[in-house]
């Protein structure tokens, strides 16, 4: 990775990186604003009028196809009327990225008091919309577990490197505002428009290499010289922005998200119709979607099922959902239209229109096997180990690891209550423990090989739904294989002390015993003192990379005896579905027919030979 | 061929021409229905779901509107007549199909423009126009209108069930496809019955018994 300075600020001798193309091309979409500003106001004027009578009359005037309104949605910042550039605040020189979060905060004045109720400073979900929200613990990357970096309690500062604090710290009080010093708001690591400043910050801050890494990288670390020039390039968020995290959630680029990966910084339209630039794609940003009401981003996988439609007409609020902008009958252009809005009661959105993830350069992770963790290179120091298309197979602080891209997702039914588990959470005592996979069935990620060698594998986060359920629809997601550590006595899912200056931390000497006991103690649960491993599974929702409408899954995709849904069951799916009994009632028929009529044809032509007579003799 | 009675040397004109293009038209509607229906039913793949659906339901409509014409033909012909069920040398009839014809016997029957099914034919082809068709274009509409309107469908109707009924009635009118096609050939000649329904002339017509 080479050195990023400052000068990467100074507009005349950088290089372009990705992001500027998101940048010119959210400048390329300017002239449609006129118009687009008009059409919102005339929506909104249309919106107040209906919405005393009907909140339907709102939503068809969102309805269908009209991008417009939505585009101006994600340009509102280029329109602003304050060009932070010549402010004389942000002229500096500032000596820390505390004093740039100061001058801005000397205008922004509530911007940190907004900022410490959001899920981006807490870390931690409350679900208000399910009815039984009172007996469901706070969610969120503090409190819940999953097949990747495991879980956050006892690895606060490693895991804080992401936190829009900008700084790392270890006290997980400082996550509430309400009581005590709280971490403080870095307003660059989201309004940095290239994303270079969160990933420079992750460096200087001294994150752990590992979290997000495989292989040890030669050359400089990125670093800021300039906060000024820094400061005074701040604006709305942009792709890059958000990806600087998002993008890389849960150990590096794709990792963890098969549809949100660096590919989306400048995409094609044939990756993301909605991301790509004007005019094959819409040219949106995250916030296009996620809209911001006082910091708080619409949009979470912990809440919104895919049936809650569309109570939340993008013009009005919060968006982020299809159904919000496209209405729940969007195929009206389409030939077969008013079937395929048939299927909008049973088969979420994304189903057909994200028929496969990880569609760019970029690949995804499908398999973490923590157990093999530590077997160290010949010069006694940790390793990567790499596959013929330089994938990387085993790193010594991680295990096994397996990626792919172009990846279909699975369907399952789902509500879109996400049911996770917890560190400490007890897995069925059934469960095979001490069965890494070794790498040796899921050599060069064979996705079919690796769904067959956990089939019978628990969950640590899966939907909840069925086909019963009303609410409930047909969504993609992806599945991630994990072999993670456990209690061998208890068989609860492990906290692991991945790093930091203690010599039981994982990384330092690979020894679980230690590690799991640290992570144990910092998770305030028990521990045996005997470490084995499981197979586990986790369910990713899959939202982004919407494909153009052309490259949707067609009919016969699920409408066939061995379609995508032939292991899904429920609903009436031509093609797949019949009764049984019918079937076999209906075939027995036939042959039976077929039968009689060939004995008789049979018995006819050996009369007529053995006889020889003509009829009526 | 032993010399029989022959009234007129073509026989008697049994088919008309709208008959004979009922016929035909219907059997090539319902042919192309059954192949592309048992497709949408997932027994194999042949042109593809989506086209197999568009063309099956065109082909669907196209029936119901030749129904319709044939239905007004009947009735104002009087033809419908000769589907009514009647026992009248049912057993005879029965007898012929289950011995006489390996020995060579005379059909019992012969067809006049009068009366120009068997009592067997009549009543297959009676349980054909009173049940089968009605238990397919009628299941069928409800499963074209489940799909493209869906406010209209009856809500307490379990579509499984409707489906079910469709796929029932698309084996009996198979079967009954099966066993019409062995029928024909059963004539005075192998070829004589579809000569009748091509030419609208059957070479062994009855006389008018009146």
């Amino acid at each position: 990775m080479s050195a990023w300075r400052c000068e990467a600020y100074d507009q005349r001798n950088r290089p372009p990186l990705a992001a500027d193309f998101a940048l010119q091309a959210e400048t390329r979409e300017r002239p449609a604003i006129g118009a687009g500003a008009l059409l919102l106001r005339l929506t909104l004027l249309v919106g107040l009028v209906g919405a005393i009578t009907s909140q339907a009359a709102a939503q068809s005037s969102s309805a269908p196809d009209a991008a417009p309104p939505a585009l101006t949605m994600s340009v509102a910042g280029a329109n602003s009327t304050a060009d932070h550039s010549l402010f004389t605040q942000l002229a500096g020189p500032f000596e820390s990225a505390q004093e740039v979060n100061q001058a801005c905060l000397s205008c922004h004045n509530t911007g940190a008091e907004q900022l410490h109720g959001t899920t981006h400073f807490t870390w931690s979900f409350k679900p208000e919309t399910a009815a039984d929200s009172a007996a469901i613990a706070p969610l969120g990357m503090r409190h819940v577990a999953n097949g990747f970096l495991l879980s956050t309690p006892s690895n606060l500062g490693a895991c804080t490197s992401c936190h829009i604090a900008g700084t790392r710290f270890d006290e997980p009080q400082m996550f509430d505002a309400s009581s005590g010093p709280a971490a403080p708001v870095d307003c660059l690591s989201c309004h940095e428009p290239t994303g270079q400043w969160t990933i420079a910050n992750f460096h200087e801050g001294g994150a752990a290499c590992a979290m997000c890494h495989d292989e040890r990288l030669s050359g400089d670390t990125p670093e800021i010289n300039d906060f000024a020039a820094v400061a005074r390039s701040v604006g709305p968020t942009t792709r890059a922005s958000c990806g600087a995290c998002h993008f890389n959630a849960d150990g590096g680029a794709g990792v963890k998200h098969g549809d949100l990966n660096p590919d989306l910084v400048n995409p094609p339209a044939t990756l993301d119709v909605h991301m790509a630039a004007a005019p094959e794609g819409a040219g949106f940003t995250c916030s296009t979607c996620h809209t911001t009401t006082d910091h708080v981003l619409a949009g979470s996988r912990y809440e919104g099922g895919p049936s809650q439609t569309p109570e939340h007409p993008a013009l009005s609020g919060a968006a982020a959902s299809c159904q919000g902008c496209h209405s729940a009958t969007p195929h009206s252009n389409a030939a077969s239209g008013a079937r395929l809005d048939r299927h909008t009661d049973r088969v979420a959105c994304e189903t057909c229109h994200i028929p496969s993830i990880a569609r760019g350069e970029t690949a995804t992770r499908i398999l973490w096997d923590w157990s093999t963790v530590g077997k160290l290179g010949r010069d006694r120091k940790p390793m990567a180990q790499k596959d013929e298309d330089g994938r990387i197979t085993y790193a010594t602080e991680k295990g096994t690891l397996a990626e792919a891209g172009n990846v279909l997702p699975t369907l399952v039914w789902s509500n879109g209550r996400l049911m996770q588990q917890r560190p400490g959470a007890e897995l069925p005592a059934s469960v095979a423990t001490n069965t890494g996979t070794n790498g040796d069935q899921v050599e060069g990620g064979d996705l079919a090989a690796l769904a067959a060698a956990f089939a019978d594998a628990p969950w640590v986060a899966n939907y909840d739904g069925a086909a019963a359920d009303a609410q409930s629809r047909i969504v993609p997601v992806k599945v991630m294989h994990s072999v993670v550590p456990i209690d061998a006595e208890s068989h609860a899912l492990a906290s692991v002390l991945f790093s930091g200056r203690s010599g039981d931390a994982l990384w330092n000497r690979f020894n679980w015993e230690n590690a799991v006991a640290s992570g144990m103690e910092a998770a305030n649960l028990p521990f045996s003192g005997e470490v084995a491993f499981a197979r586990v599974r986790q369910t990713i929702p899959v939202n982004h990379m919407v494909a153009p409408a052309d490259q949707a899954l067609g009919c016969n995709s699920c409408h066939a005896a061995n379609g995508l849904l032939a292991d899904l069951p429920g609903g009436l799916l031509p093609g797949r579905d019949g009764p049984a009994w019918l079937d076999k009632a209906g075939l027995a028929i036939l042959a039976l027919t077929l039968a009689t009529v060939l004995l008789h044809a049979m018995l006819r032509i050996g009369f007529a030979i053995f006889h020889r007579r003509a009829r009526h003799d | 061929m032993t010399e029989i009675a022959r009234p007129k040397p073509r026989g008697i004109y049994l088919f008309t021409a709208f008959e004979r293009f009922w016929h035909w038209f219907q059997a090539v509607l319902i042919i192309f229905l059954l192949v592309s229906g048992f497709e949408i039913h997932g027994f194999y793949s042949l042109l593809g779901f989506e086209r197999a659906v568009n063309l099956h339901v065109l082909a669907a409509f196209t029936l119901l509107v030749l129904w319709m014409f044939a239905i007004f033909w009947h009735f104002v012909t009087g033809q419908w007549r000769h589907y009514v069920p009647s026992t009248h040398q049912m057993w005879a009839t029965i007898l012929f199909y289950t011995f006489g014809i390996f020995f060579g016997a005379p059909h019992p029957f012969r067809p006049t423009t009068k009366r120009k099914h068997n009592p067997l034919q009549a009543m297959a082809y009676f349980g054909f126009k009173v049940a089968m068709a009605p238990a397919a274009w009628i299941s069928g509409l409800l499963l074209w209108g489940y799909g493209m309107f869906p406010d209209l469908y009856p809500g307490d109707l379990p579509v499984l069930w409707v489906n079910a009924m469709h796929i029932a009635a698309a084996f009996l009118i198979a079967a009954f496809l099966i066993a019409h096609l062995y029928l024909i050939t059963t004539g005075e000649t192998v070829t004589a019955q579809l000569r009748a329904m091509i030419t609208g002339w059957d070479a062994f017509g009855g006389e008018e018994k009146d």
